[in-house]
């Protein structure tokens, strides 16, 4: 008993080398990573933007089942819900690691024969660069990388002792693997394994046996047809990289392999121990401090601060929060499609949309997004405009496209609510109900009794800006400008559609349009013409050569005289190398800047005239 | 001893929850039906059909529902909890025994005081007549341009047991639509590919061997011989409304043409390709002598409101390949109504159509309804199984004694399959929803359930075959016909492309 205690002191000394650097390096790694991913990353903007869901239902467990690596990757799912909250995000996160980092250090004290050291947290690094971008499956990856590990290091402490019964074991645990994790947690134990017979226990043929073996299952179901290459190669949702995946599945080998054929450190002669324990710093333990730094920086600085601005847009969009949307929207450099859509939502909640909407220069840019993310982005005003038809179509456009995200239900319930739908309304509201965290609860009696409207959705309808449209305009593709004036017609004080329509024409350089709708300006209460639409009628009467009369109202002195000054700068640097730089650092703001830029983008014969 | 013990009081608790659930009712609400769901009350089942699994809509502790007839030992469910799971084999066996007999439901509720109610007896009734075995369908969201997941299910109709046949995440994501089998076989079938590269193949199927047509073609209907499909080639646009249904479409141009299987040509006869006409959702009549489809004179898109289709039928000679006169069936201008989508039923005596106010796509019109014509008498009459929703996508079982549909009436916007008997005088008995393990299934699916098609039995032919038609060359069928049919009011082909 005494000899057991002492072996065990012995390897978790061993396994903790260079002490006490190594565990406090750890540690403070996991707690770094722990604040870093929750206040840096924050999860709950990857859970609002990219997902995954997870719905309490079997139908949504049942493809799972029917495909090797399903059952890693629905646990994946499931962990990604707790992103819901930044700090729950943020510990799952760690324990993955904690865990990944111990059965790590398992695997390689056994295969190397020595203390893993630095190399052992060579995967945490990985898997915090895959946790930088959004819509990566990092919960999935973790869990196969995790069980991966853990049958390894099961395996390389388990008595058997005989190379070929350890083989047949790890053949028949790569194939259970293949069926739980998929693909690449079964090659990664069986290289483990292949590594381990092969070199604790000096038999090559029965450690090439292992892999051979753990390739039986996997070409077994493809033969039989049940599993595509696609499907086999890559088992786990979109958004991966996979440079870094591979990285990441390599990583424990490799380094195992390096460390066992490493040359075996020389004996010393056992040394006093010192007084304090950072008298024993010696150039080991400062490599891995300095490796951890370098790691952080590598983690630090591949972080895409755009996708978080964008994925904020997103959030706060959808929250209401609207001068963080446009506090989000100053910090990106090119604003997509989405992006611009919530920007105007924004611009028109805070009162803005007509003054400020060519302040943000960065909508010149074009951006590349996902068609599914643009219609989801677009079908929140058209509902607030009462254009509820083509919100439900660019809604069910976005289902389709990304699947029964909780926003997009709740907004075709209340489409549906608006539609005289109400038992469709429940379906949406169900469905969101098997969502964790979405709270909406499901009507036992569907569809029989009513299933009325939910507080918060009648909150909602209460404060819709816009009624409904009531008229039928029957219509190909989505003609946001038609349908508003469809609207304006109906009700020419509806401010939110007058903004609008004015955002989409001159938006689209329809400038004849939107000077033509500046009539209505004496609808509303505006102390003056808004900005934007005093810089496009000056824009109009400049290319057409013709006056337009306002009603009372003028264009303002400093707003002709600014003109002239671009026209005149304009001139200047046509031709020049900094010249859009200089335009835009001036005159950024204005409509005309945006104008110019977007001509220059279309193809000449589209161009007319331009200032 | 603490085993022995356990177990003992576990046995009288039980029997206190027996005694307590099995107790007589006190209260008798005779004349009220109890509320369930989905609605199984008046119905008429087929003999071979899964358990109606239901949910009773009323407010109680505990429940108890007796299922009986007049042979055989009825099924005696308690339940904590209102949703009520049929044991399958019991459920078989007594639908079985009971061929033609009423059957009984018996439902009882506890509150928690003072004690049991029971409602009024829910009497249905077993059909002598067995439904089709397998249902085909197409299971979709609420699509509109873009799809994803979308493929065509079967169903087994005695049990919960649904499989897929093929999906597009199966190839190259693109729409397949319009499963169409011949005879209800499940050997021989024809599907739509839309969008592989731009190319809108045909799959056929003959007694499970996939080929690939290449041709564009829409809406399919077999002759009854196997030797040919008439097709439409339409122009078809997808439309939206700022009230009501958003969804619409638009058939600018259409024809109907003839694929023969055997010798792999089409053509575009001017007896169903008429100049000046659009011709579109063709149906054989079960003895091959007749082609019904519908018909109209081309309108302007701004016209899509008056657009109403003719039922049209003509007849044909098999042998010879001789066409009639086109005979007009059924006049939109008489019904103020545009008819769609005609199903003769296989022993020709009945004629299902679709009629709606106008357009030709019925599944996108709330006001769809379903009409059946004698076509002995050739009188016209909509059957009560119709609701205030969308109800077409209709299919006659082998005997004619089954109709399948779909219907939107449980909540407006999601079609579910719709089962009616049609008894010897072609009454048409009040139709049920396609049963479901989880009685509250319809409650949280996003899908809806298109183009529902009775089958003899199972599709057998792997998906994998499926997805390899579909996107390898080996075996692959370019069917010979006119470039341009002179007599043709249109250009057939791949400019008509649009299938919703």
């Amino acid at each position: 008993m005494p000899q057991q205690r002492t072996n065990r002191v012995v390897w978790v000394g061993t396994l903790l080398r260079p002490w006490p650097a190594f565990p406090v390096g750890v540690i403070v790694l996991l707690v770094s990573s722990f604040l870093y991913v929750w206040l840096r990353v924050e999860p709950r903007l990857e859970y609002h933007s990219c997902g995954p869901y997870f719905y309490r239902q079997r139908a949504f467990l049942e493809p799972f089942l029917g495909r090797p690596g399903g059952l890693a990757n629905y646990a994946g799912v499931f962990l990604a819900q707790l992103n819901y909250l930044d700090y729950l995000g943020a510990l799952v996160f760690v324990l993955t690691e904690g865990m990944v980092l111990l059965t790590a250090v398992f695997c390689l004290a056994r295969i190397g024969g020595r203390a893993p050291g630095l190399v052992a947290l060579v995967p945490l690094f990985v898997l915090l660069l895959l946790r930088n971008r959004y819509g990566c499956p990092v919960p999935a990856l973790s869990v196969g990388l995790f069980l991966a590990l853990a049958a390894s290091a099961a395996n390389v402490w388990s008595p058997w002792r005989r190379p070929w019964l350890a083989t047949t074991i790890s053949g028949l645990i790569s194939s259970l693997l293949f069926c739980l994790a998929g693909l690449w947690s079964a090659l990664l134990f069986a290289v483990l394994s292949c590594l381990f017979v092969f070199i604790r226990m000096g038999n090559w043929s029965a450690g090439l046996s292992c892999l051979v073996l753990a390739l039986a299952a996997p070409l077994l179901a493809v033969g039989k047809g049940n599993l595509r290459i696609a499907e086999l190669v890559n088992p786990w949702p979109g958004g991966v990289n996979w440079a870094l995946a591979a990285v990441l599945y390599a990583s424990v080998p490799v380094a195992g392999a390096i460390l066992a054929f490493l040359p075996e450190p020389a004996a010393t002669p056992p040394v006093p121990r010192p007084v304090r324990w950072f008298q024993a710093a010696r150039l080991g333990e400062g490599v891995v401090v300095l490796a951890i730094l370098l790691g952080w920086a590598a983690v630090w600085l591949t972080f895409d601060r755009r996708q978080k601005f964008l994925a904020e847009m997103n959030y706060y969009a959808s929250c209401g929060q609207y001068e963080a949307v446009l506090a989000a929207a100053k910090e990106v450099k090119a604003l997509n499609d989405p992006a611009k859509t919530r920007l105007e939502l924004a611009l028109y909640h805070s009162g803005r949309l007509a003054e400020e909407l060519f302040s943000f220069h960065n909508l010149v840019e074009e951006a590349p997004s996902g068609a599914g993310e643009q219609c989801r982005a677009l079908s929140q005003p058209l509902f607030e405009l009462g254009l509820i038809s083509d919100a439900e179509h660019m809604a069910c456009e976005a289902l389709v496209m990304e699947g029964d995200r909780p926003d997009l239900l709740r907004l075709l319930a209340r489409i549906n609510l608006l539609k005289d739908r109400p038992q469709a309304a429940q379906v949406f509201l169900n469905v969101l109900s098997l969502i964790p965290f979405q709270g909406e609860h499901a009507n036992d009696a569907w569809p029989i009794m009513d299933p009325g409207m939910p507080t918060a959705e009648r909150a909602f309808l209460a404060r819709m800006p816009a009624p409904v449209l009531t008229n039928d305009v029957l219509h190909e593709e989505l003609p946001v400008g038609r349908l508003l004036d469809v609207v304006l017609t109906l009700n020419p004080t509806n401010q939110m559609a007058f903004e609008y329509a004015m955002a989409v024409y001159l938006l689209e350089l329809d400038l004849e349009k939107a000077v033509k709708h500046l009539r209505l300006l004496g609808n509303f209460n505006y102390a003056r013409i808004p900005r934007p639409y005093e810089e496009a009628l000056v824009l109009f009467q400049e290319l057409n050569g013709v006056s337009f009369e306002l009603k009372g109202r003028a264009i303002r002195p400093e707003t002709t005289a600014r003109f002239h000054q671009f026209r005149e700068a304009a001139r200047k640097l046509q031709g020049r190398a900094n010249g859009r730089a200089l335009m835009a650092a001036n005159f950024g703001d204005t409509y005309w800047y945006y104008y110019a830029s977007r001509r220059r983008e279309q193809p000449a014969e589209a161009q007319t005239a331009a200032p | 001893m603490t085993r022995v013990w356990i177990i003992t009081m576990m046995r009288i608790g039980w029997l206190l929850a027996a005694a307590c659930l099995t107790r007589d009712p006190l209260e008798l609400r005779a004349a009220e039906l109890p509320r369930i769901f989905p609605d199984y009350i008046g119905v008429t089942l087929p003999p071979n059909i899964a358990p109606l699994n239901f949910k009773i809509q009323e407010p109680a502790a505990a429940y108890r529902v007796e299922l009986r007839s007049t042979k055989g030992p009825p099924i005696v469910i308690s339940s904590p909890n209102p949703t009520i799971r049929i044991p399958p084999k019991a459920w078989a066996s007594l639908l079985r025994a009971n061929l033609g007999q009423p059957f009984y439901w018996d439902i009882s509720a506890r509150a928690t005081s003072p004690g049991w109610t029971r409602f009024a007896t829910v009497t249905n009734q077993i059909a002598l007549e067995e439904i089709d075995g397998w249902l085909a369908y197409r299971l979709l969201k609420p699509i509109f341009n873009y799809y994803t997941h979308l493929g065509i299910y079967q169903r087994e109709l005695a049990s919960f047991d649904q499989r897929l046949i093929l999906e597009q995440d199966e190839y190259n994501d693109s729409c397949l639509n319009c499963h169409t089998p011949l005879n209800r076989s499940p050997n021989t079938f024809a599907f739509n590919i839309r969008g592989s590269g731009g190319k809108n193949p045909m799959i056929l199927v003959i007694s499970n061997q996939p080929v690939r047509v290449e041709k564009t073609m829409g809406y399919l209907a077999w002759h009854p011989s196997g030797r040919l499909l008439a097709f439409s080639a339409n122009k078809l646009s997808l439309l939206f409304h700022t009230r009501g249904e958003t969804r619409d479409v638009f058939d600018a141009n259409s024809d109907l043409g003839i694929y023969r299987v055997d010798s792999n040509t089409f053509l575009f006869p001017p007896a169903i390709a008429a100049p000046g006409r659009n011709e579109t959702w063709p149906a054989w009549s079960p003895d091959g002598r007749y082609l019904y489809f519908s018909s109209a004179d081309p309108q302007p898109l701004e016209k899509l409101r008056q657009l109403r289709y003719d039922l049209m039928r003509v007849s044909f000679d098999l042998e010879t390949g001789q066409w009639g006169q086109p005979e007009l069936m059924i006049s939109a201008a008489e019904t103020g109504l545009s008819i769609l989508q005609p199903k003769i039923s296989p022993d020709g005596r009945y004629l299902l159509v679709t009629l709606c106010k106008n357009g030709s796509f019925p599944i996108f019109k709330s006001d769809s309804d379903l009409y059946v014509m004698d076509l002995a008498t050739r009188r016209l009459r909509r059957p009560d199984i119709n609701s205030d929703q969308a109800d077409t996508w209709h299919s006659w079982s082998s005997n004619s004694r089954w109709v399948v549909f779909s219907s939107k009436r449980i909540d407006s916007l999601l079609a579910r399959p719709y089962f009616s008997y049609v008894d010897e005088h072609g009454e048409f008995h009040k139709p049920f929803v396609l049963p479901q393990e989880d009685p509250a299934f319809y409650g949280f699916c996003l899908n809806t359930f298109n183009v529902p098609e009775l089958m003899q039995g199972p599709v057998t032919v792997t998906k994998r075959d499926l997805a390899r038609a579909v996107v390898e060359s080996r075996k692959v069928l370019s069917p010979q016909g006119p470039a341009r049919d002179s007599s043709a009011g249109s250009q057939p082909g791949q400019d008509k492309s649009g299938y919703p």
